[in-house]
């Protein structure tokens, strides 16, 4: 009773020359979700950029495309320092050309009730997530704007933007912020060429943070399961790719449907029809 | 500077044969933007089912999949009509087999401020685009939970069944409850591996639309100055290409979706994100008279 499985990772969607001689840069790529990304820009012949506040940050996903026959330089940058993300676009497109992906991957934070939140913890997951994502997009908006070229940009969003994220207020409220963002300059950048979407991932397999402990995560949710990293970079991949040429402003929330249900933590999620069954019966 | 133009038809973004065995039906799916996602499934290896009200409509569409080497049957389909609804799954399915994606195109819509608009017009237009989503969605969900199979629906909504629609207030309402019964059948059925998503168009102008005047004074004829004037208003700098909506809707009902579900997705180069002071207001009962007007007079 679930939904069907994930395809295998690796199972190609998108012709292998579809991002070819184009430069992907992804920042913070340091959880599952953005290796999985970095696997798959990097299926589709994208060169790979990666960022991130210590390059060892940077060591899976690098991994990941070295796995998938590429190869990604590594670029270690205070992402939250405007003229310090500027040096690092001149470093890498004088290298490489100009930049014309950028995923603002955010990786997720363990769960903190508010009464527990220093205010040192709400300052940096705000600055790492919507600080970050300004910086790095406007930096790169400045230059494709100068240059012409067209350019596509993913954000980071959050399943819980209409819901809140109790547990998880921190970071709710910031990708909340990027997700209205991302409509915000899907409109001013449009007659650029710049597309700015976002995917909000749920409670993704091998994903360091959650709420609970996997096992019963999956159980709670009326897809049965948790998502695979790869089910995300699959639909990242579409939006990137000239497919999508006419897809701007929108944030796709890959959850399976976990968001609609009200109420985010246990008790167990049962299934509408067996409820309904057990309550017709026990009449 | 627009967005950039789409790749060409006939593009395929998908592997070949992404949906070999499968049976996809799209409803008024003979004209306008419902044959050409048809035509994009079938393009992955689908059998199509083309139904439609009206005969001469699934033909077309029928001949059209038929043309790119596409396997297609048709049948007549009411989608106000519960028993005609039933009726025609039967028929479809035991020419081609069970059927696996469903897409709910069939939709009706004209403009009309909500004083002129008679009850019969809120009837008509609320009872094709929800009631008919609704038939045709539980007939297919029945099926597939007596038979124990999974299965994507995609219901094909509006921009404007966030925001409101003046002067479309009946087609707005009705496609506001699509997206609502998109969530909550997600939640529904997600155990039972359906899944659901809407996908909702901008303006993607289409020379073959049946009813392609919702707008007073609208028609195929006038098709380019309709484009040229939403030209100005739309952030992309362009209008969408139908099979920009095929390629979308094959990915949501695709594999590669299996965790997408209960999602409502505006494709539309951003122009349901403009703000108010992009573009002038516009009183819509006036506007409305004047366009009516000069149509009459244009016709005379």
């Amino acid at each position: 009773m679930s939904l069907a499985p994930s395809l295998p990772p690796g199972t190609p969607m998108l012709a292998p020359d579809v991002f070819a001689g184009r430069v992907a840069l992804i920042t913070q790529p340091g959880d599952v979700i953005g290796a999985a990304i970095a696997a798959e820009l990097a299926r589709g012949g994208a060169r790979i950029v990666l960022a991130d506040n210590k390059a060892e940050g940077c060591a899976t996903a690098a991994a990941a495309v070295a796995e998938v026959g590429g190869s990604a330089r590594t670029v270690s940058v205070r992402l939250s320092d405007a003229e310090a993300v500027k040096r690092a676009f001149d470093d890498i497109e004088r290298e490489l050309g100009p930049v014309t992906i950028l995923i603002n991957n955010v990786p997720d934070r363990a769960d903190i009730p508010v009464e527990l939140m220093a205010v040192d913890r709400w300052r940096d997951t705000t600055q790492a997530v919507l600080d970050v994502t300004f910086t790095c997009t406007r930096e790169l908006g400045l230059r494709r704007i100068a240059d012409g070229q067209s350019a596509v940009i993913v954000n980071s969003g959050t399943p819980y933007n209409i819901t809140g994220g109790a547990g998880a207020a921190d970071i709710t409220a910031a990708k909340s912020a990027i997700m209205n963002l991302t409509t915000s300059l899907a409109v001013e950048w449009a007659p650029y060429d710049i597309r700015v979407n976002g995917v909000a991932a749920g409670y993704v397999a091998g994903a360091e943070a959650g709420p609970a402990p996997e096992g019963e995560l999956g159980a709670t949710t009326p897809a049965g399961r948790l998502g695979s990293p790869h089910e995300i970079a699959w639909c990242v991949a579409y939006m990137c790719s000239p497919y999508a040429a006419y897809l701007t402003g929108a944030t796709i929330v890959v959850d399976g449907a976990s968001w609609q249900r009200p109420g985010r933590s246990p008790p167990l999620f049962e299934p509408i029809r067996t409820r309904y069954d057990r309550v017709a019966n026990s009449g | 500077m627009p967005l950039s133009p789409p790749p060409p038809l006939g593009a395929r973004m998908l592997p070949e044969d992404s949906y070999k065995g499968q049976v996809v039906m799209v409803t008024g799916g003979g004209t306008g933007l419902g044959k050409s996602i048809a035509l994009e499934f079938a393009r992955l290896g689908a059998k199509m089912a083309i139904v439609s009200r009206k005969p001469e409509n699934w033909r077309q569409g029928v001949e059209a999949i038929q043309a790119i080497g596409g396997i297609a049957a048709g049948a007549s389909m009411d989608v106000r009509d519960a028993a005609s609804v039933g009726a025609c799954f039967d028929a479809i399915e035991a020419e081609l087999g069970p059927v696996d994606v469903l897409v709910n195109n069939a939709a009706g819509n004209f403009e009309v401020p909500a004083d002129r608009m008679s009850p019969n017009a809120w009837r008509t237009v609320t009872d094709i685009v929800l009631n008919g989503t609704f038939y045709c969605t539980r007939e297919f969900g029945i099926r597939r939970l007596n038979a124990k199979k999974g299965g994507a629906v995609l219901n094909i909504g509006a921009p404007y069944a966030a925001t409101g629609g003046p002067s479309t207030s009946h087609s707005a309402a009705a496609k506001a409850g699509v997206n609502n019964l998109t969530w909550s059948l997600a939640v529904e059925w997600a155990p039972d591996n359906i899944r659901i998503n809407d996908l909702a168009p901008g303006f993607f102008p289409e020379r073959d639309r049946s009813t392609h005047a919702v707008e007073a004074g609208a028609s195929a004829a006038n098709l380019d100055e309709q484009i040229a004037r939403r030209l100005t208003t739309i952030p992309a700098g362009r209008v969408g290409s139908a099979r920009e909506l095929g390629w979308l809707a094959t990915f949501l009902c695709s594999g590669y979706a299996n965790f997408i579900t209960g999602q409502v997705i505006v494709l539309d180069g951003a122009n349901w994100l403009r703000r108010w002071h992009s573009q002038p207001f516009e009183n819509i009962r006036e506007s409305y008279d004047r366009r009516a007007a000069a149509a009459q007079a244009g016709s005379q």
